[in-house]
């Protein structure tokens, strides 16, 4: 059975969407799943063992060039051309489709027995061809506020993934992410015995950023009352919020980190991973840290609507402003003056720390909210395997659900070197076929894998430990020159053969038990 | 016979123009090396600004790594153009696959292509009657060249080693590829460029 799934943007919409890909892969094991997903997004899905195939779409790109470039218009009709025709070879047999019109139109020319979400036709335009997409969009649109079903779960129902089971938003941490976020935090992330908590100051967009003001008291209390060490994530265009904080902080800032435009997709994981917790607004972090098992304080205002869009799975805490008006559509005009913000003050939040960490210590929980409109909710699992929301002052209801603790796993697995054989195949087919930037990003990908495979391969083999020490540093020099046909030869004639070898010493050992081609005993896997 | 009389001898029989030019370019012996692969085949490197080196066929076996090349895309193709041919291993590797009809191979530099001629056996690509160059030529003249050799929908491969050396150069030659086989494309099968051009405005109005 082949299965294609379309969701091409937003960061926290598409990870909201991983739960389906498991559920999916239960349902259906034999089938091939395949992911449409804007080309800057595809770190979100690789290495997601539920995604078989993942389809990068420059749609971004797309969208500028349309309307910046014209001179481009027949290139891109051509690529999407080309991008249909070849996916109608796969001959889908479902089409799950959760980017609305632009998907529609997209599932609509690809064609399948059947297509799940948005749907389009040239007679009838778009429409539901499913009674809960159907549901879901009239919920959102007129009655928003009855909405006690999370995306993950709805997208889970659209697609007909059974109820029950335990569902996981699910996002692969590199091990050279990890590295790299040890170096970023100067590897010594619980320095003086002070354990790490992220913090999100931003959003996409100005009205759901909660203040600079408000973060920097509860920078300032995390460091000096909680002793925690503060690590301020975020893209490029918020920086300016991280000098405000720093210059606010006086001895205080030796324990805040800015990795504010520092970290890729891949790398923000792997910090998140290495928090106690995080701090944020509904934002896409929220749902990554969720994702890699890190515990979220997420503040919904706005609007945001926690049993929307909640942080996914059990543990998560949301502070949320539950003004009559929330959630709304466009809050730039609010006629309130953006109460529902002011409603989560700053000790508000503190009350809310401590009422969560308790909760993630096994202790009991205490909370007091200063405010009647700003309402505490912990996310549980319901007994169909749907996100609930429990609020925290329900006494009835709260202490019996405390026993569900957060899934915090820990994706240590390393890719096979079968696994490595095909990546590097893939390499090397994107720069014969002349998808340059493509190649070179894979070939990056490819090295990652590599950094985290060679420990247990030159564990197994130590022989083989100078060859490939050689064959980086060529690679390095070759990317730098942008030597792809350098890169074909590394990848064909020196990890190759690695690889092989290694697969066929793995194997000698394993059916004779013994020793070969030279490798002493005690090389021997055990 | 030196390789590059034969391949000049062959050259004249099918493109004698093109012949003269080539005899009457100079080389730029001072931006590549032409060094012997491990498997005895020629390849070459060029020189960077930075002194370094990027090569351009496989230092190991450029003969494998055509094949490969040409077996990426297998699809038979009426009409296919190839941009960039570098010493021309992956043409050969193409013409032996044998699945084409017309092929029109563009090369930005005339100087690479002399120096092919001087270093690899190429009679077999340049006798090939369905074979044509478009050496070194203005973007015009390879339009003219496509518009009257290829009548219908066209496709295109890459040779990207060729192409990182004149970036510019090819992008007008796709420019003129892709404006062509959007305008086929529209002949061919409307009811799906309809739906294309639907997405295309939604990509705009939606993303």
């Amino acid at each position: 059975m082949n299965i294609l799934v379309i969701r091409t943007h937003r960061f926290g919409d598409i990870l909201q969407l991983t739960p389906m890909l498991r559920g999916l892969k239960e349902g259906y094991p034999e089938s091939a799943v395949y992911f449409m997903v804007g080309k800057d997004f595809v770190p979100l899905l690789e290495g997601n063992p539920d995604a078989d195939a993942i389809i990068p779409i420059p749609e971004k790109k797309y969208r500028y060039l349309l309307k910046d470039k014209p001179e481009r218009y027949s290139r891109i009709f051509n690529e999407l051309y080309d991008i249909v025709l070849e996916l109608r070879k796969i001959k889908f047999d479902l089409i799950i489709n959760r980017q609305y019109e632009w998907g529609a139109i997209f599932a609509y020319l690809i064609g399948a027995d059947k297509i799940l979400g948005g749907s389009y036709s040239p007679e009838k335009g778009f429409y539901f061809s499913d009674q809960p997409s159907k549901e879901l969009f009239d919920l959102i649109r007129n009655k928003r506020k009855d909405n006690r079903m999370n995306l993950a779960d709805w997208a889970c129902r659209i697609s007909g993934v059974p109820s029950g089971g335990y569902r996981q938003a699910y996002f692969y941490v590199t091990q050279w992410a990890r590295e790299e976020a040890g170096r970023l935090l100067g590897d010594n992330e619980a320095a003086e015995g002070r354990s790490l908590v992220g913090v999100q100051m931003g959003a996409a967009k100005s009205f759901r950023q909660w203040g600079v003001n408000n973060f920097i008291q509860i920078v300032n209390w995390l460091i000096n009352e909680k002793q925690k060490r503060v690590v301020l994530i975020g893209s490029e265009d918020e920086r300016e919020l991280f000098t405000r904080i720093e210059q606010a902080l006086d001895e205080a800032k030796d324990n805040l980190i800015s990795l504010i435009g520092k970290t890729s997709l891949k790398t923000t994981g792997a910090v998140l991973e290495k928090c106690e917790m995080l701090i944020t607004g509904d934002t896409g972090p929220m749902h990554m840290a969720a994702a890699v098992g890190t515990p979220v304080l997420a503040l919904f205002f706005g609007t945001a609507y926690p049993w929307e869009t909640g942080p996914y799975g059990p543990g998560h805490f949301i502070l949320y402003s539950d003004l009559p008006c929330a959630p709304c559509f466009d809050p730039a005009p609010c006629k309130q003056g953006h109460h529902c913000k002011k409603e989560i003050k700053p000790d508000v939040v503190i009350k809310a720390f401590e009422a969560a960490e308790a909760f993630w210590n096994n202790e009991p929980v205490h909370w007091e909210p200063g405010s009647n409109r700003a309402k505490l909710f912990v996310t549980a699992q319901g007994e169909e395997g749907e996100q609930i929301l429990i609020p925290v002052d329900d006494e009835e209801n709260f202490p019996k659900r405390s026993a569900q603790r957060i899934w915090r796993e820990r994706h240590m697995s390393h890719p096979a070197p079968e696994v490595l054989l095909k990546k590097g195949d893939e390499v090397i087919r994107l720069f014969l076929s002349g998808e340059a930037d493509q190649g070179f990003l894979s070939f990056a990908l490819y090295l990652d894998y590599w950094l985290e495979t060679k420990d247990v391969i030159m564990a197994e083999h130590p022989g083989m430990a100078e060859g490939f020490s050689e064959l980086l540093k060529e690679c390095l020099g070759a990317m730098q020159n942008k030597d792809l046909v350098s890169l074909i030869d590394a990848i064909e004639y020196g990890f190759k053969p690695l690889l092989e070898r290694s697969l066929i010493l793995s194997r000698n050992i394993r059916i004779s038990g013994g020793d070969s081609q030279g490798f002493s005993a005690q090389e021997l896997p055990r | 016979m030196k390789l590059i009389k034969k391949n000049i001898k062959s050259l004249i029989r099918t493109n004698p123009i093109l012949a003269e030019r080539v005899k009457d370019c100079f080389s730029k012996a001072d931006e590549w090396e032409m060094c012997p692969a491990e498997n005895g085949q020629i390849t070459a490197k060029h020189r960077l600004k930075n002194g370094l080196f990027r090569y351009i066929h496989s230092r190991i076996n450029p003969e494998r790594e055509a094949e490969r090349w040409a077996a990426v895309d297998a699809t038979e193709f009426k009409n296919i153009v190839i941009l960039g041919f570098g010493l021309g291993y992956h043409v050969h590797a193409l013409q032996r696959r044998n699945t084409f009809s017309q092929m029109i191979i563009v090369e930005a530099d005339l100087e690479l292509f002399q120096l092919a001629l001087k270093s690899v056996d190429l009679a077999p690509i340049l006798q090939d009657q369905r074979i044509h160059l478009s050496i070194g030529e203005k973007p015009s003249a390879f339009k003219g060249c496509l518009y009257n050799l290829f009548p219908d929908v066209t496709s295109y491969r890459l040779f990207l080693p060729s192409i990182d050396l004149n970036p510019e150069y090819y992008q007008s030659i796709r420019g003129i590829l892709e404006d062509y086989i959007h305008v086929c494309r529209l002949k061919k099968d409307p009811l799906l460029s309809q739906g294309v051009m639907e997405l295309l405005d939604a990509t705009v109005k939606y993303g």
